[in-house]
């Protein structure tokens, strides 16, 4: 019944060499994502996120290396792929709404030229005619107006020109849609515009995704599973209900008592202490020094991430040995 | 007869660009009211998205924009006719955290000098001594380990840390008012308690009023006492944070509510509360919000004044205008 | 003291470049040439009528000398460093004029800036040469320090321009803004906030500045119309040209000072092409 997963991340490692040092980025990944599923990733900045995102593209640059590891994109070893392969693979297989996006639109060009050039790049094959039918039709899917393709980026609202960028995502109907942050510095109201927009042109089209953000409302809202990256490593990863119901990492549920919630006072909690900086990790598990429910055991032994109910998996000690005891 | 406001704003526009042969011009701000009283120290959240004037409203009142017109008042002196806004005696009173905790540093000096020159321009601290005793004190005052701090550059330190460093920097020299535009927006969530749990704490322990401006109406309502909505340079709705946010009574306000994503999956985005176009462009004889507004009437083609309700609030909407035959407030 | 430090740990940091590190020794030597040459050579030999004419390098005179009876080796050892100086004295006074104006007009604005620009963009029409030639033909005695002055003058105009864009980005930081909510006055804001993060860009406008003055007083002295007496390496190629070396074969005359001159090109062009690298923007640290 279970198709093939349309992306299988194993053991990646991802890390920066500089000076002579080298940082874990990316710690022994292992992830797996189906068609049509949403998985977010969440993470404080530094914990790793955006470099797995850019890494699963191939586009990270140097001094970030990839260590060791697969990526398999719909039968495809990415990391196997020479140039020429890996660009018809970027956009057709797998494409990204980079962090930003929407200013990374050539303010000089009109969207229909960027979004024809777009197309040409990768289907050589289509007539003039064609590519202004998909352009509009495109357009159409993303709810925006046609004429918007004759305007300038500048001319067009935050929220708008994001969707122009969704739209180019999804020129080739990729597999798996990489989402960086596809809302930061859009506000609240537009924010739910853009995620919408996302979901259903990512259901109509069969695509997975994958959504990158810190914010945890948002992920509430917008994804099917929700990971959690700290200092380079997966720590937590669970269907977005039980997340939330039952949050087990310490660390997932330190993130989410500290949301606010409008719909009521709480005291605000926040985590403290702060992110290791990834040259000087602390031994055992990276979070012990600001762990609530911290072991002797903690400070020796990193944690592997180990099944810890249905579909889920954690990385903690103390979690482990509580479901050793309820299996 | 009462003291004066600590600050008063009144009917304050402020207006960009224009003239001849030039684009129309652009009204940040429009007959904008605002009252911090003297008596008690409060938290005045005032929200809104960008373009709303939230931003510009902070710098009129930190002496970066000066308004087109109303009056801007500081324990009763107006601040902008008398040039008030840019002597000693009104910075020493009103301080300011901003949005970016990295670019407040000067990226040559390390991160105390944020805190050392303001005691030595306004000579509360002469000797260097002196200084690093407050310094050290403030720090404390805010959670930080001074000896992790004092000597670093901003990039060594996190953006919560930053930022905690110029909340202590406010606090260490005793404002009558802070100005804090954004101060937790560029920090990661779970760091951000912290920082406004500082902010609380300056109004508690030492009577500090707060101007908090934010797009966040989950924060605003986890440290304001009073809260103003801003769109499109006018004050939408005013209230206690707990009855506005409780009980949205302003379409826009709604709006606002309903597209919080609420970190709970069984709680969706309201399917009946989705936005019609983005962004209002309609001229301003009529109501701001009539572009969007899913309640329009005939009588919004004429801006609403602020009408008041019970409890102090107040709602800038025809949909809460007291019936004709009573006379008007 | 910590600035001190600070700046010594900078350039330790800036010497890992390459380019920088090979410019820098190529100037150092240069100037060691000036320095350390009079203890080998008779620097007297560089005046006129010392030694025998034309005479072709040789184990007496290793550069051989010139037709008016100066030992060349002599000529460059007290030749080299002048040239340095004005080109150094030239650069300077440029950057410091234009530093100034830049920082008051990009800092204050309005009329103030509106004026200092009108006056920049003018002088920036004007061709330098040309004013150049005439001032230097008008000004009869004229010297190194001169030279220096005149040049100065007609080159601040480059650096006005690029620290006033500097500042104009600046002033707007959120650093700014503090200083001034910390009662800080305009003066105070410039020098002690603005300033010190314009030092790289200063830096490098004053190693284009020195070339550009050296290049200048080339030209000028290479007509003519340098300093008489002192045998500065332009003044030796013009003399070299007035007795037709060239065609004379005497290529002792003419190639050290030319050399010299493009080694000093070269590393000049090394050192601020390395300062390029540190104005733009660096490698992405780990995030």
């Amino acid at each position: 019944m279970t198709a093939d997963p349309v992306l299988t991340i194993q053991d990646l490692s991802v890390s920066y060499r500089i000076a002579g040092q080298r940082a874990r980025a990316v710690d022994g990944l292992n992830l797996t994502l189906n068609a049509g599923e949403r998985l977010g990733i969440v993470g404080e900045s530094g914990s790793g996120k955006s470099t797995l995102a850019l890494a699963l593209m191939r586009l990270h640059k140097p001094p970030a290396i990839i260590d060791s590891g697969r990526i398999v994109l719909g039968g495809t070893d990415i990391l196997k792929l020479d140039k020429s392969a890996l660009r018809q693979f970027r956009w057709s297989e797998v494409s990204m709404i980079p962090q930003g996006a929407m200013n990374a639109l050539n303010p000089v060009i009109r969207i229909r030229d960027q979004m024809a050039d777009t197309i040409r790049a990768h289907r050589s094959d289509l007539s003039g005619k064609q590519i202004a039918a998909r352009i509009d039709e495109l357009l159409e899917r993303v709810g925006l107006n046609r004429g918007v393709a004759d305007l300038y980026p500048h001319e067009l609202s935050g929220g708008m020109k994001q969707r122009v960028c969704i739209a180019l995502a999804i020129v080739l109907e990729p597999k798996l849609i990489i989402a960086d942050e596809p809302t930061s510095a859009l506000d609240v109201v537009v924010q739910r515009v853009v995620i919408e927009t996302l979901k259903e042109v990512q259901t109509q089209i069969g695509a997975a995704m994958i959504m990158i953000g810190h914010d945890m409302g948002l992920m509430a809202q917008s994804v099917d599973h929700l990971a959690v990256m700290y200092a380079g490593r997966l720590v937590d990863i669970a269907p977005i209900r039980d997340f939330f119901a039952q949050p087990l990492h310490p660390y997932s549920h330190l993130l989410i008592s500290s949301l606010p919630s409008p719909d009521e006072t709480r005291p605000l909690a926040g985590i403290p202490g702060m992110q290791p900086p990834l040259l000087d990790l602390p031994s055992g598990c990276a979070f012990n020094p600001r762990c609530p429910a911290v072991q002797p055991i903690c400070k020796k032994v990193a944690p592997a991430l180990l099944p810890s109910g249905l579909l889920r998996k954690t990385a903690c000690h103390v979690v482990a040995e509580a479901h050793d005891v309820a299996a | 007869m009462s003291p004066p406001d600590l600050l008063n704003l009144s009917d304050v526009t402020v207006t960009f660009g224009g003239g001849i042969g030039k684009k129309p011009p652009f009204v940040a701000l429009e007959g904008f009211d605002l009252a911090i009283p003297s008596d008690r120290a409060e938290i005045i959240a005032v929200a809104g998205e960008s373009g709303s004037g939230k931003t510009t409203l902070g710098r009129v009142i930190l002496g970066m924009t000066k308004p087109d017109s109303g009056s801007v008042t500081f324990a009763g002196d107006d601040i902008w006719k008398t040039r008030l806004v840019h002597s000693k005696g009104y910075l020493r009173n009103v301080q300011a955290v901003f949005q970016d905790p990295f670019s407040v540093f000067n990226p040559f000096y390390p991160v105390e000098h944020l805190l050392r020159m303001p005691l030595k321009m306004f000579r509360i601290a002469r000797s260097r001594a002196e200084q690093d005793t407050r310094i050290t004190e403030a720090l404390r005052q805010v959670g930080l380990r001074p000896d992790q701090v004092i000597g670093r550059y901003p990039h060594q330190l996190s953006g919560g840390q930053r930022q905690r460093i110029v909340v202590a920097r406010a606090l260490m020299l005793r404002p009558k008012l802070i100005v804090a535009d954004e101060p937790v927006s560029m920090i990661d969530a779970s760091l951000r308690a912290n920082v406004l749990e500082n902010l609380k704490a300056l109004r508690d322990q030492h009577g500090i009023s707060i101007l908090y401006i934010t797009h966040d109406l989950a924060t605003a309502r986890q440290v304001s006492d009073r809260l103003y909505v801003l769109y499109r340079g006018r004050a939408v709705e005013t209230g206690t944070a707990a009855d506005v946010i409780g009980l949205p009574k302003h379409p826009y306000t709604q709006l606002l509510m309903s597209s919080i994503p609420r970190p709970d999956p069984n709680t969706p985005w309201p399917a009946e509360a989705m936005p019609k176009s983005e962004i209002g462009r309609g001229d301003r004889t009529a109501c701001v919000f009539i572009d969007r507004c899913p309640s329009r009437m005939p009588q919004c083609a004429l801006q609403p004044r602020a009408f008041a309700l019970e409890n102090g609030r107040s709602v800038a909407c025809h949909l809460y205008a007291p019936a004709p035959s009573t006379a008007v407030a | 003291m910590q600035m001190l430090a600070k700046f010594l740990r900078a350039v330790l940091k800036a010497l890992a470049n390459p380019r920088l590190a090979a410019g820098l020794v190529i100037v150092v030597l240069l100037i060691l040439i000036g320095v350390v040459g009079p203890f080998f050579v008779d620097v007297r030999n560089a005046d006129p009528i010392s030694v025998k004419t034309n005479l072709p390098p040789s184990p007496k005179h290793w550069l051989g000398t010139d037709s008016g009876g100066r030992e060349l080796l002599a000529v460059i050892v007290v030749g080299t460093p002048q040239t340095l100086r004005m080109g150094a004295l030239a650069g300077l006074i440029g950057v410091l004029i234009g530093t100034g104006l830049g920082l008051i007009a990009g800092y204050f604005g309005g009329w103030l800036d509106r004026i200092i620009s009108a006056v920049t963009d003018t002088m920036l029409t004007i061709p330098p040469l040309a004013i150049l030639l005439v001032v230097a033909a008008a000004v009869r005695a004229i010297n190194v320090e001169t030279m220096a002055l005149i040049i100065a003058s007609l080159s601040w105009m480059y650096a006005t321009r690029v620290i006033r864009a500097q500042v104009l980005t600046l002033r707007e930081q959120s650093y700014v803004q503090m200083a001034r909510l910390s009662g800080m006055g305009s003066f105070r804001i410039m020098f002690r906030e603005i300033l010190p993060n314009m030092v790289p860009i200063a830096f490098a406008s004053l190693v284009g500045a020195v070339s550009a003055a050296i290049l200048s007083g080339m030209a000028l002295e290479v007509l003519g119309l340098g300093p008489q007496n002192t045998p500065t390496l332009g003044m030796t190629i013009y003399w070299a040209l007035l007795y037709s070396a060239f065609s004379r074969g005497m290529w002792w005359w003419w190639t050290p000072p030319m050399l010299i001159l493009m080694l000093l090109f070269v590393s000049l062009f090394l050192i601020s092409s390395a300062l390029d690298d540190f104005a733009n923007p660096r490698l992405r640290s780990a995030k």
